[in-house]
């Protein structure tokens, strides 16, 4: 296993809220939630960087919708 | 990606005693291309001479035209982690297992994520089907424990999912997933190919890394 | 180190284990089965569609981006064709690929898993070539051979 580091965060009552709502629905620690944000965080800058487009696919209708992120 | 290789042990059936053996966490190119070369002539030859000898070809092992050097390309992902167990120079098994994009499907777990392993294959000579006596045991055992390993390390609770190669009989892949390593089939989400889905939960995970027979 | 209660869980998982065939994955292309497939046409010519195109590229001592620029496809897709076993390659791609190439768009797509092949001496072709075709740095001989043979059988509109 990698070695870790520590740091402390400042969390806003809303962004606490809504990491303990997906560490409750995906059963995982709140340390666990932010270590895959910011994996897929990673994996979709490098595609941006690269020039492609983040889309988001409704599976039903099949329509394609751009995810913008600034 | 690659650490420092762990010693792990595996069981030498030549020798009938434990042996060290490397258990890789992350691949290179060089590592994936030797294993391939070495790989794929003994697999082609053995499944062509069962095929020779009459075994129905719906028995036949179906990994026959597998190559993994066509996954080299994502062995730099931070999405995707490669696994390989080496003893005495050559790859016995290897394992490419999705770190994200999969989330449970057993009911009691559904929705939670977990680690998918995208392919897992023992060498061709660890085979019974292939090798009658087959020179290392307890690879595929080691190899999923690995991915278990992940699961926990990734915060998803050992929690694993595959879709197996066919064959339910004893020695089969379907048997070895259910028999060995505890997991539950899915019949409703077999894939585009038919193959069989399963799963580890969380409890049954705790069980396959004691070792407990049930 | 090991611990004594590795070695002991490593016995008893090879005695459970005993040699069992561990594989998981996409069963991809199988020649053997092919002798009697029917619905497994399309999986199986999904490998001599990326062989082919590989060595198709090879042949022309290009790399991938510069075949992607010359044939007008996307990177990302040539990548996904000559990589990955469960890539199934769009329309447009392939029609773009058989006008670089020069081979029968229709037999094509049958190659790429888009379409049906119309005789079973197409898909006998495809199994040859992907039997002749190991995977490769550069080519060999009867790679060549197998190649340009199959490549043959592509332009035979």
């Amino acid at each position: 296993m990698a070695d870790k580091r520590t740091m402390t965060l400042n969390l806003t009552d809303d962004e606490m809220t809504s990491l303990e709502a997906l560490s409750n629905r995906y059963d995982m620690t709140k340390t666990a939630v932010i270590r895959k944000a910011l994996r897929m965080y990673q994996v979709i800058d490098e595609r941006l960087q690269r020039g492609d487009k983040l889309f988001l696919e409704d599976e039903i209708e099949k329509k394609k919708s751009e995810l913008l992120l600034l | 990606m690659s650490q420092e290789p762990i010693t792990i042990g595996l069981y030498d059936c030549l020798k009938k005693e434990v042996v060290d053996a490397l258990l890789h966490v992350g691949l290179t190119e060089e590592q994936i291309r030797s294993a391939q070369s070495d790989w794929e002539p003994v697999r082609k030859r053995a499944i062509e001479r069962l095929h020779r000898e009459g075994v129905p070809l719906d028995v036949l092992p179906k990994h026959w035209g597998w190559d993994w050097t066509r996954k080299i390309s994502r062995l730099g992902s931070k999405v995707f982690g490669f696994y390989g167990i080496e003893c005495e120079g050559k790859m016995q098994g290897m394992l490419e297992a999705a770190k994200e994009g999969y989330l449970a499907k057993l009911p009691s777990q559904k929705g939670k994520p977990l680690i998918y392993v995208r392919y897992v294959e023992t060498a061709p000579w660890n085979i019974k089907l292939l090798e009658p006596n087959p020179r290392y045991g307890g690879v595929g055992s080691k190899l999923i424990r690995a991915a278990v390993d992940l699961s926990l390390e990734e915060g998803c609770k050992g929690r694993v999912g595959l879709h197996s190669l066919p064959g339910d009989n004893k020695g089969e892949p379907e048997w070895f997933y259910r028999s060995t390593c505890k997991m539950e089939s899915i019949e409703a989400e077999r894939d585009g190919e038919g193959l069989l889905y399963f799963e580890l939960t969380p409890e049954k995970a705790t069980e396959f890394l004691s070792g407990e027979t049930s | 180190m090991r611990t004594l209660e590795e070695n002991r869980w490593i016995k008893r998982k090879a005695e459970e284990e005993d040699g069992a065939f561990v594989a998981a994955g996409h069963i991809g292309f199988s020649p053997i089965a092919t002798v009697a497939a029917t619905a497994t046409d399309v999986v199986a010519a999904r490998v001599s569609f990326a062989r082919f195109i590989q060595l198709a590229r090879l042949t022309l001592k290009l790399s991938k981006e510069q075949f992607a620029v010359k044939a007008r496809v996307p990177l990302e897709e040539l990548i996904c064709i000559e990589e990955d076993d469960a890539y199934t390659p769009t329309l447009r791609t392939v029609h773009y690929l058989a006008q670089f190439l020069k081979v029968s768009h229709p037999k094509l797509l049958t190659l790429a898993g888009l379409a049906r092949a119309k005789d079973a001496g197409f898909n006998d072709a495809a199994v040859r070539f992907a039997a002749k075709s190991e995977p490769i740095r550069k080519l060999t001989r009867e790679e060549q051979d197998a190649f340009n043979e199959f490549v043959k059988v592509l332009s035979d509109r």
